[in-house]
């Protein structure tokens, strides 16, 4: 007697591989940190420019009062006023590249009790004039801490 | 009268799930490129800015949260609560001795005091960091109104 051999159809099993890879895109879903990877960088200054910053009255002072208000050379200004304020300090006649230059560095000092957010949209705003302005480089923007201040003032009572 | 009958193979219920399987695998190769472990889970509202920049993957990250406490990571570990500032002074030389080019990210509530901040960058610029990034959030069109 002969037998007959029933025929299995060949197939690979899809089902359970796309629950497999169901779960893992669960798995990443859920610890998936949606969090913030940008930022305001801000090149520390090294050594040798120190000497450059003695002379005070050469730079524009933007401090941030306690209450997240501006002075501006010890001007109330508002952060929309920043752009038209440093207007006034391009130098006159010089272009470079076609487009005018602002020289004078800009010395942002918020208070130590101003809120940090408030020295954050100073920040900002400066970094954005050399747009706004279509100035030809970014604004020498620079950040003393509270130590460099008090060494410099250190600095400047031995001379 | 001529009857038709119907002549030929009858097709099997059948829904194809082969290329769901393609579908899924194109979800997972995204979820796993744009995968970022987040190394400090320390909970802030972030300053709103216009400009940002991109950090560096492997950036080492120190936060300030709103009650002051300041937590270190290397970029690749948890974040961990540090005392004091001399301590970050000293984590950040430790990391700045093994790679000196070494970004670090600053992450702070909006809220926190100007003092924390300086004595933190402070601590940073002491232990000799090149780049110091200040993490924000995108600002929109509706904060600026």
């Amino acid at each position: 007697m002969k037998l007959e051999r029933r025929k299995v159809p060949p197939e690979i099993f899809t089902g359970s591989m796309a629950d497999v890879t169901f779960l893992l895109i669960i798995y990443f879903m859920v610890t998936m940190a949606f969090s913030a990877t940008k930022g305001l960088d801000f090149a520390v200054p090294k050594e040798e420019t120190t000497q450059v910053q003695l002379e005070r009255e050469e730079a524009v002072e933007v401090k941030v009062t306690p209450q997240g208000t501006y002075l501006v050379d010890g001007r109330p200004l508002a952060l929309s006023q920043f752009a038209d304020y440093l207007k006034g300090k391009i130098v006159p006649g010089k272009l470079v590249e076609g487009k005018p230059v602002v020289e004078k560095p800009v010395i942002l000092r918020p208070d130590p009790q101003a809120p940090y957010g408030a020295m954050m949209d100073a920040f900002d705003e400066l970094r954005q004039v050399k747009d706004k302005l279509g100035l030809a480089r970014d604004l020498n923007i620079s950040l003393p801490t509270q130590r460099e201040i008090e060494n410099l003032w250190g600095a400047l009572g031995a001379l | 009268m001529i009857r038709i009958r119907r002549v030929g193979r009858k097709a099997d219920a059948y829904i194809p799930t082969a290329t769901m399987a393609d579908i899924v695998f194109l979800l997972i190769i995204f979820f796993i490129v744009t995968y970022n472990i987040e190394v400090d889970k320390a909970r802030v509202q972030l300053p709103r800015t216009t400009v940002r920049t991109d950090v560096p993957r492997d950036a080492a990250y120190v936060s300030v949260d709103t009650e002051g406490v300041i937590r270190v990571s290397g970029g690749k570990e948890t974040s961990v609560p540090v005392a004091t500032v001399e301590e970050v002074q000293t984590f950040a030389q430790n990391v700045v001795a093994q790679a000196p080019d070494k970004a670090f990210v600053v992450k702070a509530d909006k809220g926190t005091r100007y003092q924390t901040i300086d004595r933190v960058l402070d601590a940073l610029k002491q232990a000799r960091v090149r780049t110091i990034f200040l993490l924000s959030e995108q600002r929109t069109v509706s904060d600026q109104s």
